[in-house]
């Protein structure tokens, strides 16, 4: 699954998760909109049948009073009392949802008409004034109206009844959308929290490798890949690079075979040089004048540079394919560190340097490549006075330690900067001055000295201060 | 006169083997191969083989796998003289009976001669 596709679902996720949520808060908003709607009606009933308590009170008032005054006016307001808590009766009659109340309305009608007739009654015993009647008819209607005050009472306490339930009931559903409104809204703030983390941390898991095979292959370690999951765009990249790595891994070994196969092929006619030059100079062909020698000399000495530089690249070649192999055995350091500074000692002396060798009493026996390891005591040495200048000091040291020797060359010559010492070691890298231009070199002599070392298991370090001189410490270990 | 019969393909190299082993003394013969090598050396086995490595038609250690000198020519002295020293090609001749494995670059012909005569034994 794509990135892009990835995002979309979760989005998607995300919109149905609200459009969920939006729908069940329309709901919950409905039932509690219908539950109100409920409590309005049963309140309205209250009130009618509360109305008509009050005026069947009113009316018995008025009643009274026409039989104390026999004022006709007072008639007419209890009809019109009379009307409006009919038409609420019926009102209550058609609105009520409850049998019961629906029941007691009716039997308030039933008996409406018998109180009807009894007012008639009492008003025609008040107008014959005749009090025994009116007594009698007014206690019968009392009677009467007691029932129908129990039954108005009665549909007041059903209906209130009712509208108590249904407060409660609305007040609980009230809650419950509350809390399930809350657990739908943290669930869904999970689900989409926790799909998108795990979208990001898989994207990153994922970037991680890519972003060390970068660093790997910035560094020239060309085998690193990485593993290729899924077909999304960091799945392609990493595939991408994987393919990048390999043509440039592929790229490294061709020039390292052309190295190889070069050097390989210089060194033949170099040696065929080297070897006709030394017949003539060894008298092989008759006697040479000193003029002859002096150029032969130099030639041979040229030739022997070219090989020096060809060596160099073959071993660069070899590091660089893993084909270097060291063949080990017990040899004393003192003895590489003495033949080493007696190879340069014409040439320090030439240059107006002095050279002094400090070894221990004993011998000093590591498991080395003799031939090897020499080549990098040359080269530390050759270097210490190529980058001195005349009346230095060149020091050749081996010590001994318990976890095995080392050897430092030093010189009191023009120094490093600490920025350059970095660069030292690297492939082709030299330090600029005067004599360094003259003096010569691949600029692979270091960086040769340091793989050597390393693949013995040591290490070199340099100390340097520019104008005071540079030492060059190789630490190897017993092994 | 002790007989030598050398083994390489380089015609500069070849030359120089030849005139310098003439001037000191030695019976000269000189082949391009490890095929032709073969050949010589089997019809008239010399006293001592130069025996250069990376060469066509039959290399250094083919010769001298099929030369056999530990079973067949036991009296035969090889010195490779080669520019490759690949630490298992060295062992491999040595293995295969040479007497000695020397590289063609940092020797002079003076070196040579001196190598020669310690193989050869005066």
């Amino acid at each position: 699954m794509t990135l892009a596709r990835r995002t979309v679902l979760s989005f998607a996720w995300l919109l149905l998760s609200v459009v969920l949520a939006c729908g069940y808060v329309f709901f919950g908003l409905n039932r509690i909109a219908e539950s109100q709607a409920q409590q309005l009606a049963l309140g309205a009933a209250v009130a009618d049948a509360s109305f008509v308590d009050s005026a069947l009170l009113e009316a018995d008032l008025l009643l009274e009073n026409y039989v104390d005054f026999h004022d006709p006016a007072t008639l007419a307001q209890i009809d019109a009392i009379r009307g409006q808590s009919l038409s609420r009766l019926e009102h209550l009659r058609s609105t009520t949802s409850i049998k019961r109340v629906a029941d007691l309305v009716d039997a308030f009608r039933e008996v409406q008409p018998q109180r009807a007739s009894l007012r008639e009654s009492i008003v025609d015993a008040t107008n014959r004034r005749d009090e025994k009647a009116v007594l009698f008819f007014r206690q019968q209607r009392d009677a009467v109206n007691r029932r129908v005050r129990h039954y108005l009472r009665k549909i007041v306490y059903v209906q209130n009844e009712a509208l108590a339930q249904s407060t409660t009931g609305s007040t609980r559903t009230i809650q419950e959308f509350r809390n399930n409104l809350v657990v739908l809204f943290l669930g869904t703030l999970a689900i989409a929290l926790s799909i998108a983390l795990a979208a990001a941390r898989n994207v990153s898991r994922r970037v991680v490798p890519l972003f060390d095979m970068s660093i790997a292959v910035t560094a020239g370690d060309f085998k690193v890949r990485v593993p290729v999951e899924g077909r999304d765009e960091v799945a392609i990249l990493a595939a991408t690079m994987n393919d990048m790595a390999k043509q440039l891994e592929e790229l490294e070994h061709a020039k390292d075979e052309f190295v190889a196969l070069a050097s390989h092929q210089l060194r033949t006619p170099a040696t065929a040089v080297k070897a006709n030059i030394a017949m003539l100079l060894d008298g092989y062909f008759g006697a040479v004048t000193a003029e002859q020698r002096e150029y032969l000399q130099d030639a041979y000495d040229a030739n022997e540079q070219q090989l020096e530089v060809i060596e160099e690249m073959l071993n660069v070649a070899r590091i660089e394919t893993g084909r270097l192999v060291l063949d080990r055995a017990p040899v004393d350091l003192r003895e590489l560190a003495q033949q080493a500074a007696a190879q340069h000692r014409f040439g320090i002396a030439d240059s107006g340097q002095q050279l002094e060798v400090q070894v221990p009493e004993h011998p000093v026996t590591l498991a080395l490549d003799q031939k090897k390891m020499r080549m990098v005591l040359d080269n530390l040495v050759s270097n210490a006075s190529k980058y001195s200048d005349t009346g230095a000091r060149v020091g050749v040291r081996v010590s001994e330690n318990p976890d095995g020797a080392s050897v430092e060359v030093s010189d009191t010559g023009v120094g490093i900067a600490e920025e350059e010492q970095d660069r030292l070691f690297r492939k082709f890298s030299r330090v600029e001055n005067a004599r360094s231009v003259s003096a010569g070199g691949t600029g692979l002599g270091l960086y040769l000295a340091r793989e050597i070392v390393r693949l013995h298991g040591g290490d070199i370090a340099v100390e340097s201060e520019p104008g005071k001189g540079s030492t060059f410490r190789v630490v190897l270990p017993r092994s | 006169m002790k007989r030598v019969l050398i083994v390489e393909d380089n015609p500069a190299l070849q030359k120089v083997y030849v005139t310098l082993l003439t001037k000191e003394g030695y019976d000269v013969e000189f082949v391009n191969d490890g095929k032709q090598a073969l050949e010589k050396a089997t019809a008239a086995p010399p006293d001592l083989i130069l025996l250069d490595m990376m060469m066509p038609n039959l290399d250094g250690v083919g010769f001298l796998r099929a030369y056999d000198i530990k079973n067949k020519h036991p009296n035969v002295k090889v010195m490779v003289f080669s520019n490759t020293e690949v630490p298992t090609k060295v062992k491999e001749a040595m293995d295969l009976g040479a007497t000695r494995y020397m590289t063609k670059y940092n020797f002079t012909p003076k070196d040579m001669v001196a190598a020669i005569r310690g193989v050869l034994g005066g």
